[in-house]
This record gives structure tokens, sequence and C-alpha cells, in this order.
């Protein structure tokens, strides 16, 4: 079926009772929302309501690919996920590539909802128009890669695509993840769980529609030249050629690496988990794109000395290499190699998987878990085989510490109790990326404000650093001068996170890769509203593509703020506020309460949000268009 | 001669970062003379020498030198240079 683009249409499939229903996406929601990750905060607001359990058959699942995603825009093959998060039990939308989005597209749908709870295991098989629920019984238990094949091979097809959860989401671990295309997953917060939740073990499409775009020729030919554009842009060069891992060094150089547990800011031999490293010493035998990217920042690796079997697998990225490398106090490349392909296969989040683990190891050696609370384990920090068998438990949710890991350090650190809280590196429930938000004042604050957690795939402020020319103009557009790139200022932080966080929502609404728009940075608004525009023959502004952005991000704090979400809830780690860094340039720095507070005032402030409660005011509501919406939440 | 450490970390071979090496430089001498000795002084086709220089990152004594300030960093005895090709991720 080929169609216009901008004709959308919603798949809602309801597990509880098996009725499918499709739905069109309102022209004017589209102007609004752009799509993607817009739309789905659209969907969700109306469609959960207050005080649901993540984990209950009220919350709905939504996949929804970016409005360009299928098309020729460069690195445009993104999805958004979307549902209330059972981490923080707030808002959740994750990221992710691969090719199925594009599948979806070429399917005939836009966005998929997932309602209710099967009674038994169930996969969803979308082969175009014809939309089937199958039986998943014989595929529960099965690590992705197995479900994945069996999948591909029941259905008789090799070249659809199927995103999927392995044994943690099935298992209900709070930070599971879903995988797409194999290799790529959509991790934070925890939807592995909410899928495993509805008895749904996996999502199987085969798509041969297309599209039609408004202005086609004109839409190819900014398509073009803004892949041209990226190809030249120093950030899209490295990630081609080190992936995400390649800033290791530089890091670890100005001591800015997070390592055990963040109580260190370097460690020796940190090159081990470069992607520098993972290339010339053999480690790196391919790299791939995500659907319409000639970046290719994605890793394929092999063991070489096979100390933990012959592994062959993805990755491993920038965070795999800090949270289970340096945070953990590991820096040995065959076992993190490892360590990410169980994490994938069980289907976990890399992420808070490392932190947690570097928690358990910190109280370990601070005595507060011993013995058979630590299922006889030695967990010191550095332990390889300790850690490998973690990943096991946690995703099995097995022994006592398994079982207590898998809720994240939040439930962990109250179960266990004395200061453990102290070193659980987490806000809102959600294990803080690796990034050291004492140092890098934009990160705090967009940390501190993340719907979802402290972590850095809502707002990506990378230019703070001014590590490359693009950046450094960057800012000088936002601040008007480029000596603001200086990560340890105060100053200009709120308007260098809001620029960020509205460009990225459009981002992900458009279906952009945001290394694309917020670390290198040919995709910026407004080539997307051009895109945007030539696709959909409606004209969008920049300065209304990035107002959208705003739009999406409002009433994902108003979803929050109906669930209980309040100024309170805006902070970052204990350590971060109170531990100093203890070495290096910026040795001393933390972000206290007081620089907190101030960062927050001035973006309330910014953004029209109530200082006391960081609730969205009347007048900002209703000058985005969004009082019908969460009219009710406002405050005057 | 003070003498600085030297760390390269994405130029290929053996700039890994594993090896670090010793220079010695002439009293007074900057960030930018240093860079510029290095780049004379290689091969053609090494990377070094063919690098577009505002794909480089300069970090001395763990802070990051902008390109702007590396002729007014004066290297003493005992620093710690790290030359890398740009790099980006998260």
């Amino acid at each position: 079926m080929i169609r216009d683009i901008g004709a959308q249409r919603i798949l809602n499939v309801d597990l509880s009772s098996g009725r499918i229903w499709r739905e069109e996406v309102d022209r004017r929601d589209l102007l609004q929302f752009l799509g993607g990750r817009g739309i789905n905060a659209k969907l969700l607001y109306e469609r959960v309501p207050k005080g649901i359990d993540p984990l209950g058959p009220g919350n709905v699942l939504i996949f929804g690919p970016g409005t360009l995603t299928g098309t020729s825009a460069p690195s445009s093959g993104r999805t958004s996920v979307t549902c209330k998060g059972p981490a923080t039990g707030l808002y959740l939308k994750v990221s992710v590539g691969g090719h199925l989005g594009a599948e979806l597209k070429y399917s005939g749908h836009d966005y998929v909802a997932f309602h209710g709870q099967a009674e038994h295991p169930v996969y969803l098989w979308i082969d175009d128009e014809a939309v089937e629920i199958r039986d998943a019984r014989h595929l529960w238990g099965l690590g992705t890669r197995e479900a994945d094949r069996l999948i591909r091979e029941e259905l008789g097809d090799n070249d659809i695509e199927v995103g999927l959860i392995g044994p943690a989401g099935e298992n209900g671990v709070l930070f599971s993840c879903i995988i797409f295309s194999l290799y790529n997953s959509a991790s934070r917060g925890g939807p592995g769980a909410v899928m495993g939740s509805k008895n749904l073990k996996a999502l199987a499409i085969r798509g041969t529609g297309g599209f039609r775009l408004a202005e086609g020729e004109q839409f190819s030919e900014l398509a073009l030249q803004t892949r041209e554009e990226l190809s030249k842009d120093a950030g899209s060069e490295s990630l081609f050629r080190w992936g995400t891992s390649g800033s290791v060094p530089a890091l670890n150089e100005l001591k800015m690496l997070a390592s055990y547990n963040f109580s260190q800011v370097r460690i020796d031999d940190a090159e081990k988990l470069s992607g520098q490293y993972l290339e010339d010493e053999g480690y790196l035998t391919g790299r791939e794109s995500c659907f319409s990217c000639s970046t290719a920042c994605h890793r394929f690796v092999r063991s070489k000395e096979h100390p933990y079997g012959v592994v062959r697998d993805s990755g491993p990225e920038l965070e795999t290499m800090l949270s289970l490398g340096a945070e953990c106090g590991i820096v040995d490349t065959e076992a993190l190699i490892k360590s990410n392909q169980l994490c994938n296969d069980y289907g976990l989040d890399v992420i808070s998987a490392g932190h947690v683990i570097s928690w358990a190891m910190e109280s370990y050696e601070k005595g507060l878990i011993k013995g058979r609370q630590a299922d006889d384990l030695d967990l010191h920090f550095g332990n390889v085989e300790s850690q490998l068998d973690l990943i096991r438990r946690i995703a099995l949710r097995e022994g006592l510490l398994g079982d207590l890991l898998a809720n994240g350090t939040k439930h962990a650190a109250e179960e266990v109790g004395g200061d453990s809280w102290k070193w659980a590196i987490q806000a809102k429930g959600l294990e803080q990326s690796a990034c050291d938000t004492r140092a890098a004042k934009s990160y705090a604050l967009a940390f501190a404000v993340n719907p979802r957690g402290p972590d850095h795939l809502m707002t990506e402020c990378y230019a703070e650093f001014g590590i490359t020319e693009e950046a450094r103009d960057l800012i000088r557009r936002i601040t008007g001068d480029e000596k603001h790139a200086d990560p340890k200022l105060l100053e200009h932080r709120s308007s260098i996170v809001r620029w960020h966080e509205d460009c990225y929502a459009a981002t992900d609404a458009l279906g952009f890769c945001a290394f694309t728009s917020t670390a290198a940075y040919a995709v910026n608004p407004k080539n997307m509203a051009q895109l945007f525009s030539y696709a959909l023959g409606i004209p969008l502004s920049e300065e209304e593509l990035m107002r959208a952005g705003r739009r999406i991000v409002t009433l994902e704090r108003c979803f929050n703020v109906r669930e209980g979400a309040r100024r309170e809830h805006d902070v970052l780690p204990w350590r971060m506020m109170n531990d100093p860094v203890p070495e290096g340039p910026t040795k001393g720095m933390v972000t206290d309460k007081v620089m907190l507070d101030g960062l927050l005032d001035e973006y309330y402030q910014m953004h029209g949000w109530d200082l006391g409660t960081g609730i969205p005011k009347r007048e900002t509501i209703e000058s985005l268009g969004l009082s019908g919406l969460c009219g009710d939440i406002a405050v005057d | 001669m003070p003498q600085v450490t030297l760390r390269f970390f994405g130029f290929g071979g053996k700039a890994s970062g594993f090896e670090t090496r010793t220079e010695e430089v002439r009293e007074g001498t900057s960030l930018g003379q240093l860079w510029e000795t290095l780049r004379a002084s290689a091969a053609r086709d090494d990377l070094l020498a063919r690098i577009d220089e505002t794909r480089v990152t300069f970090i001395h004594n763990g802070e990051l030198v902008s390109h702007e300030n590396v002729h007014e960093t004066p290297l003493k005895e005992g620093d710690t240079v790290a030359l890398m090709v740009l790099a980006v991720g998260g």
C-alpha cells in the first residue's frame, strides 16, 4: 500500500480481549506534536489514568517511529517507545534505532499501542494489513537471540523485523529492555518489564508498502544535502570510526571518567575500554547502520582470547564500557564483550545493570552486604566472574541478591539500609548514566529535570564541552558567546538545557537520531522543519518546530505532575550533590542543593512553571495549546 | 631542558594511549609549538601530519585547551600532554 505520509494510523491491540482496531491520527495533532515521541506522549496522557500500576493491564505500551522514519532523511530510523515506567512510576520514553520502525511504517501503520494483558505468552505478527496475535508459550524463557531466530523461522521470512524481550523482561526486572533488530535496545527505565507484564514476548513485522511525499523532489534534495553535511561533521567522523566509546580516552585524561561507582574519576588502563582499542587490537569486526543512517556508529566485535567463551556480538557502547566496566572497576575488554552480550541476550539495560552491580560492590566493600545476602559471591570491585554471575542472577531473579538488584538501586538501598542510599547513584528510581554531573552543569540540570530520571538520552547537552567547532558555534547561537561552552559554568545552563530539550523532542518526534542534532549538528531545527514541510506539504517554521518540541516536553512534565511529581523530585543522586570530585581539574566540585536550586529557579522561570512546585502555569499551558489536554493540572 | 610526557590517542598504529613517550622541549616552548614540531617531524603519510588541526583535542595536565590557546600554554618540566583525534559519544 502506498499512502500519504501525513495520513498516520494507530494500530491498537487489546491483549486482554484480543480486539484489534485502527484509528487515524488527527492532522492537527500531528502538527502540534510532530509524530513519534510527541503523539506517543499525547496517547499516553489520554489513555493511562493517574495512579495505575505500570506492570498492570492498565498501562499502555506504545511504539511510535518518527514521522520521517522510512524516508531517505539521514539517520531517521528511530522509534520512540512510551509507557508509564516501572522503575520510576513516572513517564517513560525510550528511543531505539535499528530497522523495525521503518518496517512498521511500510506495513501501513505509524504507531502500535498495546493495551491489557494476555492470558498467556503471545507475540504480535503484523504482515502489512493482516494482524495476528500468536501463541508464544514456546518462546517464553528464551534469550533474545534464540527467540528472534525461532520467530523468523516460524514465519518463514528472515527479512522481517522483530522487537522482543528476554528473560529479564519476562521476570519483571525493573531495568529490562526491548531488543529491536537483534542489536538495538530500548533500554532505560524498564520497558521490557512492561512488555513482559502484558505477556507479550515479541512484535514481528513485514511491511511492503511505502509513502507519497508532498514535495518529493525537494525532500530528496534536502535529505541528500543534509546527509553530505552530516558526513563532514567532526562528531560523525569519530562515531563512524570508533563508535560511542571513542570518547573514553578523553574522559579519562580529563579525569571525568565515572569509575568505582562514581567514587573515582579515572581508572588505570582505561584505554582498554575505548573504541580506539577495539579497532587497533582487532576486536572490531564490523560497523552497521540503523535505517537510513550513513554514520554507522554501531560496532560488531569478537573475542580474541576467549577466556569467557567465544563471543561474537554487537557493541560494546560507551555506556557499557563505563557502567559495567569502569564503574565496577573492570578494564578487561574480553569480560566486557561477554557482559554486554549477556545483557543483550537476557534483555537488560546495561547502564542500570552496571550501576546496580557497582552499588552492590561498594555496599559489599563497606560491609553492608555480605555472606548469604551476597549470594556468597565475592563482590569486590574488579571481580569479573561475580559480575557475569550477577547478570544472570538479576535477569532470572535468582538468589537473594539477584532478586534484590532486579528492582534497581533505589529499592535495594531501601532494603539494605544504613548509608547505602548515599551511594545509590539514582534519582526518581533510575540509575544515572555515567556522566559526572558534579562537573558538568548543563548535564546536572538536564538530568535533574529529566522526566524519566537522570540520564543523557532525553536532553543531550554535549555542546557545553565545546569539543568541536560545531558545538562551540551552537553555544554561541544559544548564549551569544562561545565562552559559555564551559561545563563548569552555572550561567546560561538553563537556556542551553531548554534549547537541547526542545531540539531533542523534535528530533525524536521526526525519528532522527539524537547524534545528528545534539552530538553532531548537521541535522538542525531549520532543516528538520523544512524536511517535515516538504514531506507533508504543510509549511512548518524552525520556530514552530522548536515550539512543538517544547509542547512535548511540557506534556511529559504534566504526566508526571498528575502522578504527584513536584519540584522535590527534580534532584540528582546524593553523591553528585554531596561527595566532591576527588581529583583532577574539577577537584572539589559538586552540584549541591543551593546550586541546583538556582538552576531550577531559572529553568522553571524560563518554562513558565511554578517556582515552588514545578507545575506548569495556566498561561504556559494555554500558550502551548495544551488546555484541552492537561489544563486541569495547571496552576495560576 | 624540560621533559614532558606525551600520550597519543586515535592516531593509529601504537598510538592508542598505551605507549607514552617523553619529549624534551626547549625552555618556554608552548603546547602549540610542540604540536607544530611533532607534525613537521612526522612522516608525510602519517595521520599526525595529515590531520586537519580542528579535529585534534589537546589536553594539558588533565585540562582541555582550546585551539585558540595552544600557543599561550607554556610547557614545563613534568607536564603531561594528551593529543587525541577528536571523538564524541554518549
